[in-house]
């Protein structure tokens, strides 16, 4: 276990390395001097051969990226150019927005799906199993962001029950908060939600043809109750799985959904630098990202190696 | 035939025709503005009416769907050439070779199509090959892993085994044995990754990242409509249900074509 658990964590490393790499190198290629943005085509030469100095952009690719690298791992995001703070400072300041709306969508994408799956799997091939998996069709086949633009002009413009977009921050006291988190999560919750439900669906169809089952419903457990008490618990495997590998989609609806809502989270800053040739911030929060994916990725194979020893020498 | 697969593949015939039809013919010239006539409601001229700057709504969704099609068929393409022949080499060659492709294509998906399509914005600069690209480079991990989970127990089988003894050489037996093989499984997998351009390209457009103005996009148009969502919410639903008919009849397609090709599945659910 040991072993694995060693390789496993030389691969995470290597992934990061190299991925680190590739988005350093994709900011180096367009032209357009970050120096020269920030002081206008009418700068003196010889302040922008210091602003360059000050940002270390005459310095080597090599040193640079060492210097950024060594800089990402250790907390320190460099700075940002556009607004002379901390990059590390703007994410944390961002993250206290997507983080929430992150949890909040998983959670009701969790409370659409198990109910959902359940419904149709109980049902298997009647009615009510024709009606969900109608429903979750048709909740993949819809854009979340259009989705949240319905939300909006439904509940925000022609009901005005909720906020149309922006956040009050959390000071404003946890309610507005909440509220202006709301929409967002729910739209994306919507695709993430009927896919998982259609997960949930076949691992329990899977699991009620399985032996034990029978076993159950001949000691006289009704078909509710062996579902409840013995699939269930048994189908939540392959269920997680999806759950951990549906983080990426989250993280990149998220960054889309922020910018339907104005939600100023991680998404809208990227955007924001994109439009301001902030590369520091691009940069930084971009290895930020997928950093995410992958550190996620592998506590999924982790957790499938504990949960399932025939996987170990796998991981 | 069955139901699903009929449905599906009337939907993408009609969603296809609109857009090839939009090569030659649209009601109106998608790109003419008409800032006299904007905001028109449907009439007899303009049976969607017109957007925020007089254009006919009903052309710019037919040539809307060209962009849609053209960068989700592209991007598939670009996922079945580079990740087919990857899956099916590690498939074929385990031991080293094959740890090297599955390393490289867990590193790809690593990237969220929205991440690739940052980073070759940033490289490039904006542009709708980069959306094409960036869901490809997502779209290659996809077919290598389905490629390579079909393509194992062929490569263990006794005709393959019997082309080998026969002195055959991999390439050819992947060629004439694995590929005929794993066919019906990656024609499943390549409609559903279709769908799923279709919603990758209209998200990255509404973001700014895909089809760039004045050329007609769904998730663009989406994106323009929002502004004018509480005087004309007829803008913001069009396109968005354009982009539904279109996923949803992939999906059926693909689903479709899942439970003809695998009658087996078909018992068993």
């Amino acid at each position: 276990m040991i072993r694995v658990l060693l390789r496993a964590v030389l691969s995470l490393l290597l992934t990061l390395a190299c991925a680190s790499v590739l988005v350093f190198a994709a900011m180096q290629v367009l032209p357009g001097d970050p120096a020269e943005v920030m002081l206008g085509v009418n700068a003196r030469p010889d302040t922008l051969a210091a602003l360059r100095a000050q940002l270390g952009l005459d310095q080597p690719l090599p040193v640079r990226y060492a210097a950024w690298a060594a800089g990402f791992f250790s907390g320190d995001l460099g700075t940002s150019n556009t607004y002379a703070v901390p990059v590390m400072e703007l994410v944390r300041e961002r993250l206290s927005v997507s983080l929430p709306l992150a949890l909040l969508a998983l959670a009701l994408t969790v409370a659409i799906a198990l109910p959902l799956g359940m419904l149709a799997a109980a049902r298997r091939g009647r009615l009510a199993d024709r009606g969900v998996l109608l429903v979750t069709q048709l909740g993949i086949a819809v854009p979340n962001f259009w989705f949240a633009m319905l939300l909006v002009l439904l509940f925000a413009i022609t009901w005005r029950w909720l906020p149309p977009g922006g956040f009050p921050g959390w000071e404003a006291g946890v309610l507005p908060a909440l509220a202006a988190l709301l929409l967002p999560a729910v739209a994306l919750a919507l695709p993430q939600g009927a896919i998982l439900a259609q997960v949930m669906r076949s691992a329990l169809i899977d699991t009620l043809d399985q032996d034990f089952i029978r076993t159950a419903r001949a000691k006289g457990l009704t078909r509710g109750e062996a579902l409840r008490r013995h699939a269930l618990r048994n189908a939540l495997i392959p269920v997680l799985t999806v759950v951990g590998l549906q983080f990426s989609f989250l993280l990149a609806g998220t960054i889309i959904i922020e910018n339907v809502f104005f939600l100023p989270g991680l998404g809208r800053l990227v955007f924001q630098a994109i439009n301001q040739r902030d590369l520091a911030v691009v940069q930084s929060v971009v290895m930020l990202l997928v950093a995410s994916v992958v550190i996620v990725n592998f506590l999924v194979n982790l957790a499938y190696a504990i949960v399932d020893p025939r996987l170990r020498g796998r991981a | 035939m069955n139901g699903r697969l009929a449905c599906g593949f009337a939907i993408v015939s009609f969603v296809g025709f609109c857009a090839l039809l939009s090569l030659v013919w649209t009601p109106h010239d998608p790109l003419a503005l008409d800032i006299a006539n904007k905001l028109a409601p449907p009439d007899a001229a303009h049976w969607l009416g017109t957007d925020q700057l007089g254009r006919d709504l009903l052309s710019l969704i037919m040539r809307g769907a060209l962009a849609s099609v053209a960068v989700s068929f592209v991007a598939v393409t670009l996922g079945v050439t580079a990740g087919v022949p990857l899956g099916v080499l590690a498939a074929g060659r385990r031991g080293v070779t094959g740890d090297v492709v599955m390393r490289i294509s867990d590193f790809l998906f690593a990237f969220p199509a929205i991440i690739i399509a940052i980073l070759l914005r940033e490289t490039f600069g904006p542009g709708v090959t980069n959306a094409a690209v960036a869901i490809g480079l997502f779209n290659v991990p996809v077919f290598a892993r389905v490629a390579y989970g079909a393509a194992l127990p062929v490569w263990g089988s006794g005709y393959v085994m019997a082309a080998r003894v026969a002195g055959r050489r991999g390439l050819w037996i992947g060629c004439a044995h694995v590929l005929p093989n794993i066919a019906s499984t990656l024609i499943v997998q390549a409609t559903i990754q279709l769908s799923l351009g279709v919603l990758a390209e209209a998200s990255l457009s509404y973001v700014g990242l895909g089809v760039q103005p004045p050329q007609p996009s769904w998730g663009r148009m989406l994106f323009e409509a929002q502004t004018f969502m509480a005087i004309a919410p007829r803008l913001a639903v069009v396109p968005g249900l354009a982009i539904a008919v279109a996923v949803l009849g992939l999906s059926l397609t693909g689903e479709g074509l899942r439970r003809a090709l695998d009658p087996r599945r078909e018992e068993r659910r």
